[in-house]
Protein backbone atom coordinates (compact mmCIF):
# COMPACT_ATOMS: atom_id res chain seq x y z
CA UNK A 1 0.00 0.00 0.00
CA UNK A 2 3.17 2.70 1.12
CA UNK A 3 2.25 3.49 4.06
CA UNK A 4 2.09 2.08 7.04
CA UNK A 5 -1.21 0.14 7.29
CA UNK A 6 -3.19 -2.03 10.22
CA UNK A 7 -4.18 -5.41 9.50
CA UNK A 8 -6.35 -8.65 11.97
CA UNK A 9 -6.11 -11.73 12.21
CA UNK A 10 -7.19 -14.66 14.93
CA UNK A 11 -4.72 -17.24 15.23
CA UNK A 12 -5.14 -20.41 17.54
CA UNK A 13 -8.53 -18.32 18.94
CA UNK A 14 -6.36 -15.12 19.85
CA UNK A 15 -7.13 -11.97 18.18
CA UNK A 16 -3.95 -10.35 16.67
CA UNK A 17 -3.25 -6.77 15.35
CA UNK A 18 -0.37 -6.00 13.23
CA UNK A 19 1.17 -3.34 11.39
CA UNK A 20 3.26 -3.24 7.97
CA UNK A 21 6.59 -2.33 8.67
CA UNK A 22 8.33 1.56 8.29
CA UNK A 23 10.74 0.82 5.59
CA UNK A 24 13.53 1.84 8.15
CA UNK A 25 13.11 -1.37 10.18
CA UNK A 26 11.80 -3.34 7.08
CA UNK A 27 15.23 -2.81 5.90
CA UNK A 28 17.05 -3.67 9.47
CA UNK A 29 14.74 -7.15 9.52
CA UNK A 30 15.63 -8.06 5.90
CA UNK A 31 19.26 -8.18 6.69
CA UNK A 32 18.98 -9.95 9.38
CA UNK A 33 16.23 -12.40 8.16
CA UNK A 34 18.73 -13.22 4.88
CA UNK A 35 21.44 -13.78 7.82
CA UNK A 36 19.83 -16.72 9.21
CA UNK A 37 18.75 -19.47 6.46
CA UNK A 38 21.26 -22.18 7.26
CA UNK A 39 19.54 -24.70 4.43
CA UNK A 40 17.17 -24.76 1.47
CA UNK A 41 13.69 -24.74 2.82
CA UNK A 42 14.35 -21.41 5.36
CA UNK A 43 15.73 -19.52 1.99
CA UNK A 44 12.51 -20.53 0.49
CA UNK A 45 10.60 -18.64 2.97
CA UNK A 46 12.65 -15.74 3.81
CA UNK A 47 12.34 -15.58 -0.13
CA UNK A 48 9.05 -15.67 0.08
CA UNK A 49 8.65 -13.33 3.08
CA UNK A 50 10.93 -10.04 1.62
CA UNK A 51 10.87 -11.27 -1.90
CA UNK A 52 8.71 -8.38 -3.79
CA UNK A 53 6.82 -11.37 -5.60
CA UNK A 54 5.87 -14.82 -5.11
CA UNK A 55 9.27 -16.49 -5.65
CA UNK A 56 7.59 -19.39 -7.15
CA UNK A 57 6.14 -20.25 -3.58
CA UNK A 58 2.55 -21.04 -2.66
CA UNK A 59 1.35 -19.36 0.79
CA UNK A 60 0.42 -22.81 1.98
CA UNK A 61 3.77 -24.76 0.26
CA UNK A 62 5.48 -21.87 2.55
CA UNK A 63 3.09 -22.39 5.80
CA UNK A 64 3.96 -26.13 5.51
CA UNK A 65 7.38 -25.55 5.34
CA UNK A 66 7.55 -23.67 8.51
CA UNK A 67 5.59 -26.06 10.17
CA UNK A 68 8.32 -28.82 9.69
CA UNK A 69 9.58 -28.87 13.48
CA UNK A 70 13.44 -28.77 12.38
CA UNK A 71 12.99 -25.31 10.23
CA UNK A 72 10.56 -23.84 12.71
CA UNK A 73 13.39 -23.99 15.55
CA UNK A 74 15.95 -23.18 13.03
CA UNK A 75 14.25 -19.90 11.63
CA UNK A 76 12.76 -18.94 15.62
CA UNK A 77 16.02 -19.49 16.94
CA UNK A 78 17.77 -16.95 14.46
CA UNK A 79 20.60 -19.31 13.39
CA UNK A 80 23.20 -17.98 11.90
CA UNK A 81 24.33 -19.34 8.43
CA UNK A 82 27.31 -18.25 8.90
CA UNK A 83 28.32 -19.11 12.77
CA UNK A 84 26.20 -21.00 15.01
CA UNK A 85 27.48 -19.06 18.19
CA UNK A 86 26.70 -15.84 16.20
CA UNK A 87 22.74 -16.97 16.07
CA UNK A 88 20.26 -14.16 16.32
CA UNK A 89 18.23 -15.00 19.54
CA UNK A 90 16.34 -11.30 19.45
CA UNK A 91 14.90 -11.56 15.46
CA UNK A 92 11.59 -13.87 16.27
CA UNK A 93 11.14 -10.82 19.37
CA UNK A 94 11.73 -8.48 16.95
CA UNK A 95 9.71 -9.56 14.26
CA UNK A 96 6.88 -9.46 16.68
CA UNK A 97 7.51 -5.46 17.48
CA UNK A 98 4.40 -3.87 15.71
CA UNK A 99 2.31 -6.70 16.76
CA UNK A 100 -0.56 -6.29 19.45
CA UNK A 101 -3.36 -8.24 21.41
CA UNK A 102 -6.12 -7.72 23.62
CA UNK A 103 -5.68 -11.57 25.03
CA UNK A 104 -2.13 -11.06 26.55
CA UNK A 105 -1.35 -14.27 28.52
CA UNK A 106 0.32 -13.37 31.61
CA UNK A 107 0.58 -16.20 33.60
CA UNK A 108 -2.96 -16.80 34.90
CA UNK A 109 -4.29 -13.41 34.14
CA UNK A 110 -5.19 -11.97 30.68
CA UNK A 111 -3.70 -8.43 29.65
CA UNK A 112 -4.08 -5.99 26.17
CA UNK A 113 -1.01 -4.86 24.42
CA UNK A 114 2.19 -5.18 22.79
CA UNK A 115 3.58 -9.30 22.35
CA UNK A 116 6.57 -7.95 21.87
CA UNK A 117 7.05 -5.74 25.34
CA UNK A 118 5.79 -9.28 26.54
CA UNK A 119 7.13 -12.39 24.27
CA UNK A 120 8.48 -14.53 27.12
CA UNK A 121 4.73 -14.76 29.14
CA UNK A 122 2.99 -14.50 26.24
CA UNK A 123 4.34 -17.42 24.27
CA UNK A 124 5.55 -19.42 27.35
CA UNK A 125 4.95 -23.45 26.24
CA UNK A 126 3.62 -22.44 23.15
CA UNK A 127 6.35 -22.49 20.25
CA UNK A 128 3.35 -23.81 17.63
CA UNK A 129 1.77 -20.64 18.52
CA UNK A 130 4.69 -18.47 18.10
CA UNK A 131 5.31 -19.80 14.73
CA UNK A 132 1.98 -19.35 13.71
CA UNK A 133 2.30 -15.33 14.94
CA UNK A 134 5.87 -14.97 13.63
CA UNK A 135 5.07 -16.01 10.33
CA UNK A 136 1.60 -14.37 9.66
CA UNK A 137 3.49 -10.92 11.94
CA UNK A 138 6.27 -10.88 9.29
CA UNK A 139 4.60 -11.67 6.09
CA UNK A 140 2.05 -8.20 7.11
CA UNK A 141 5.31 -6.47 8.08
CA UNK A 142 6.46 -6.87 4.29
CA UNK A 143 2.98 -5.74 2.80
CA UNK A 144 2.04 -9.25 2.09
CA UNK A 145 -0.86 -9.91 4.88
CA UNK B 1 2.76 -7.81 -6.75
CA UNK B 2 5.02 -4.59 -8.22
CA UNK B 3 5.24 -4.32 -12.05
CA UNK B 4 8.89 -3.89 -12.74
CA UNK B 5 9.97 -0.49 -14.11
CA UNK B 6 12.26 -1.46 -17.20
CA UNK B 7 14.52 1.19 -16.61
CA UNK B 8 14.57 1.35 -13.07
CA UNK B 9 17.72 0.71 -11.43
CA UNK B 10 19.54 1.94 -8.32
CA UNK B 11 22.92 3.38 -9.90
CA UNK B 12 25.57 5.70 -8.30
CA UNK B 13 24.79 9.14 -9.78
CA UNK B 14 28.80 9.65 -10.65
CA UNK B 15 29.05 5.90 -11.72
CA UNK B 16 29.51 6.70 -15.56
CA UNK B 17 32.55 8.83 -15.19
CA UNK B 18 35.74 8.73 -13.04
CA UNK B 19 35.14 10.18 -10.27
CA UNK B 20 32.11 9.00 -7.96
CA UNK B 21 32.15 10.38 -4.58
CA UNK B 22 32.25 8.80 -1.37
CA UNK B 23 29.03 6.03 -0.69
CA UNK B 24 26.98 5.65 2.19
CA UNK B 25 28.49 3.23 4.60
CA UNK B 26 25.70 2.88 7.18
CA UNK B 27 22.78 4.24 5.41
CA UNK B 28 20.61 2.19 3.00
CA UNK B 29 21.58 3.23 -0.31
CA UNK B 30 17.66 3.34 -1.36
CA UNK B 31 16.95 5.08 1.53
CA UNK B 32 19.71 7.89 0.49
CA UNK B 33 18.46 8.14 -3.22
CA UNK B 34 14.45 8.51 -1.10
CA UNK B 35 15.89 11.48 0.71
CA UNK B 36 18.77 13.29 -1.62
CA UNK B 37 17.23 16.44 -2.99
CA UNK B 38 18.70 18.47 -5.32
CA UNK B 39 21.97 18.17 -3.09
CA UNK B 40 20.20 18.40 -0.13
CA UNK B 41 18.99 15.49 2.50
CA UNK B 42 15.16 15.59 3.63
CA UNK B 43 14.82 14.78 6.81
CA UNK B 44 10.77 14.94 6.69
CA UNK B 45 11.39 12.17 4.33
CA UNK B 46 13.71 10.59 6.48
CA UNK B 47 11.34 10.55 9.40
CA UNK B 48 8.64 8.99 7.57
CA UNK B 49 10.68 5.86 6.65
CA UNK B 50 11.00 5.53 9.97
CA UNK B 51 7.21 5.92 11.05
CA UNK B 52 4.84 5.81 8.69
CA UNK B 53 5.94 5.01 5.27
CA UNK B 54 6.33 0.90 4.73
CA UNK B 55 9.08 -0.58 2.41
CA UNK B 56 6.57 -0.60 -0.80
CA UNK B 57 6.34 3.26 -0.23
CA UNK B 58 9.96 3.28 -0.42
CA UNK B 59 10.24 1.93 -3.68
CA UNK B 60 7.16 3.57 -4.84
CA UNK B 61 9.57 6.84 -3.80
CA UNK B 62 12.48 5.00 -5.74
CA UNK B 63 10.07 4.54 -9.05
CA UNK B 64 8.72 8.20 -9.06
CA UNK B 65 12.31 9.50 -8.55
CA UNK B 66 13.12 7.48 -11.73
CA UNK B 67 10.63 8.49 -13.87
CA UNK B 68 10.83 12.43 -12.61
CA UNK B 69 14.44 12.22 -13.82
CA UNK B 70 13.71 10.46 -17.15
CA UNK B 71 11.49 13.65 -17.72
CA UNK B 72 13.40 16.13 -16.78
CA UNK B 73 16.30 14.30 -19.36
CA UNK B 74 13.55 14.42 -22.03
CA UNK B 75 12.59 18.20 -21.04
CA UNK B 76 16.61 18.62 -21.60
CA UNK B 77 16.75 16.65 -24.72
CA UNK B 78 13.94 17.83 -26.13
CA UNK B 79 15.15 22.04 -25.96
CA UNK B 80 18.87 20.71 -27.34
CA UNK B 81 16.91 19.25 -30.44
CA UNK B 82 13.86 22.69 -30.99
CA UNK B 83 17.56 25.25 -30.61
CA UNK B 84 18.93 22.82 -33.47
CA UNK B 85 21.11 20.88 -31.60
CA UNK B 86 21.48 17.10 -31.65
CA UNK B 87 19.47 15.14 -29.09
Amino acid sequence: MGVVTEHRKTIDGVPYVATTYPAMYAIQMMGRLRRVAPDEKIEKIIEFLIHKDDGGLSEKQVEALFGEPAVLMSLLMGASKEWADKADWALPRDLLKHTETDQLQLGDAVGKGSVFDFFDEHFAGRLGHLGKVVLWATKVGFGKP
Amino acid sequence: MRRPLDSFHLQHPGASGPHEGIKTANLPWEVYLACAEDGRFNVDTYRHLHTTVDYAGLLDILEARQVQATWSTAAYVNATISRGGEG
